[in-house]
């Protein structure tokens, strides 16, 4: 059975201190600062450009701000050593528009090179991709290639590998932007199903109807800023 | 790390070898003909270098006799050299015994010097070993004062000429090696910097999902030591056979200057290229995996 680590309570998973964050002369974030517990369900919209994808960088260390902190799972990222980057990413999950898969490995193997390049030993690596694709509905599919697979069977894929490793954190940026109305609601069925199980769960999406339909928390940035957080809210870009 | 680690790394970089096959064969096949170039040179460096050490050991100073000199007198003649500032052990030749000694240089084509033999056309000599060098240029003028000598014969002009030789033959082969490495650590670091373009997918996603930065190096890393390592044995390979077809022939036709006996030589050579060729290996895909592989 999958179960992802968290512990309810307590501190913050994910914190933001005033971060603001420059490329060249273009400002992608503004003083940014968010407090996400363990457990939680959050949207992250706004329109193109308005930073949710710098913000999810920034959680898994793919940047670092130009100004203020980032905490994750009790952590200063800005203070992280290169080497521990790698196991921050062991507990962090991430799924992206583009799915990322390697073409030329069957989905098993797409899950379980995540395992593979962390030096999970064989047998467990054996024990948990099989429940991990089953979780997301792909037992009868593992040995299919990617390009075999319909988009939204090749996002499940994406998101079996992201969870494989039962991350406290998962990031998705536009996990239905390349996916049918149908189909991008059963991939956000499954990051709930994700989150009730335990993982916290972040989704950058700019789908109006998906986050009116979840009723979760949406946080909404605006030029690299934040104009809303809110529990339970709407997909609203004028607030 | 653990061993089945081992296992996968290696065999991502064959598989990284055969992915990019043509460049792995091409990069393979330059590394073993520029290291079979410096092999040459080696080869004869050091061959030059036991000659002239053997004929350091010989340097010593032959006076022939003149043909009326009467071998009854020899001892008081060998006692009155012996004498000499400078001179250590002396020795009377007879023609007969360097006449045997030049059969026995001539080894198989010992049947050419048939044809003298009947007559001898050698002459008696006194060779005299020095105790030191310094002291070559008096003894020999001395020698020459004497009127039973007919000619002196002093080979440290030979030695100084060959160790001139040695010298610039290693100088040539330091350059040479030099470039021999700098050439091999570019063509591995350019076939390494292929391989991680071809595998930037992969890496993409091992950095995603925590894989630390040896991991995802290491794999380069004994590519490129595979290419080396390869290419150095067919170099050295290459070379033996080489040498010991060579070896044969010389010993045919020049039996009097002694090469190196292939058996010690080869395997030191061989030994040293292979490692060489390893090293330069990894140091090629070391730098390219730093420049290239952003982890």
């Amino acid at each position: 059975m999958y179960t992802g680590s968290f512990s309810r309570g307590g501190e913050a998973l994910v914190r933001t201190v005033g971060v603001t964050k420059v490329y060249g002369r273009h400002v992608a974030l503004r003083d940014v600062s968010v407090e996400v517990g363990p457990g939680e369900f959050v949207f992250l919209t706004g329109e193109s450009g308005a930073g949710k994808s710098t913000f999810l960088r920034l959680l898994y260390r793919e940047e670092v701000p130009t100004v203020g902190e980032v905490w994750v799972g009790g952590k200063n990222l800005n203070r992280m050593k290169r080497r521990e980057v790698p196991f921050l990413r062991r507990r962090i999950g991430v799924v992206f528009q583009d799915f990322r898969l390697l073409p030329q490995k069957t989905v098993f193997d797409n899950v379980a090179f995540a395992l593979q390049v962390i030096e999970v030993p064989r047998r467990e690596i054996l024990r948990r991709v099989p429940e991990t694709l089953k979780l997301v509905g792909l037992e009868d599919k593992a040995r299919f290639y990617p390009h075999q697979l319909s988009g939204g069977e090749q996002q499940r894929v994406a998101l079996a590998r992201a969870v494989v490793n039962r991350p406290m954190l998962l990031l998705a940026d536009e996990p239905t932007g390349n996916l049918d109305p149908r189909t991008a609601m059963e991939i956000m069925a499954l990051l709930l199903e994700v989150n009730r199980l335990g993982t916290t769960v972040i989704v950058a999406t700019h789908n109006e109807s998906i986050v009116n339909t979840f009723r979760k928390r949406v946080i909404t940035l605006r030029q690299g800023a934040v104009v809303r957080d809110e529990e339970e809210g709407k997909y609203a870009l004028e607030v | 790390m653990r061993f089945s680690t081992w296992v996968y790394f290696f065999r991502e970089s064959l598989e990284g070898l055969w992915k990019n096959r043509v460049m792995s064969f091409a990069s393979i096949t330059t590394m073993a003909l520029s290291l079979a170039v410096l092999a040459v040179f080696l080869g004869v460096v050091l061959n030059l270098d036991h000659l002239l050490r053997t004929a350091r050991s010989q340097v010593k100073v032959v006076a022939f006799l003149k043909r009326d000199f009467p071998r009854k007198e020899r001892e008081a003649f060998l006692a009155r050299l012996s004498g000499l500032p400078g001179v250590g052990e002396v020795r009377y030749v007879t023609r007969e015994e360097a006449l045997e000694r030049l059969k026995k240089m001539f080894g198989e084509k010992a049947s050419l010097l048939e044809a003298v033999e009947a007559e001898n056309p050698l002459d008696d000599s006194v060779e005299l070993r020095l105790l030191d060098t310094s002291y070559g240029d008096q003894v020999v003028q001395e020698l020459r004062s004497l009127p039973e000598v007919q000619k002196v014969l002093y080979n440290r002009e030979t030695v100084s000429r060959l160790h001139r030789l040695a010298q610039g033959v290693q100088a040539l082969t330091l350059v040479l090696g030099g470039a021999v490495a700098f050439a091999s650590v570019f063509i591995v670091a350019n076939a390494i910097r292929m391989a991680v373009f071809s595998r930037r997918r992969e890496i993409q996603i091992m950095k995603l999902v925590g894989a630390t930065d040896g991991f995802i190096r290491w794999p380069f890393l004994l590519e490129g030591a595979i290419i080396g390592l390869v290419g150095a044995s067919l170099a050295a390979g290459a070379f033996a056979f080489g040498y010991q077809w060579f070896v044969e022939r010389w010993a045919s036709s020049l039996p009097f200057i002694p090469l190196l006996e292939p058996s010690p030589f080869l395997w030191d050579l061989g030994r040293g290229l292979v490692i060489g060729g390893a090293f330069l290996g990894l140091a090629g895909s070391f730098l390219s995996v730093r420049r290239h592989l952003h982890v």
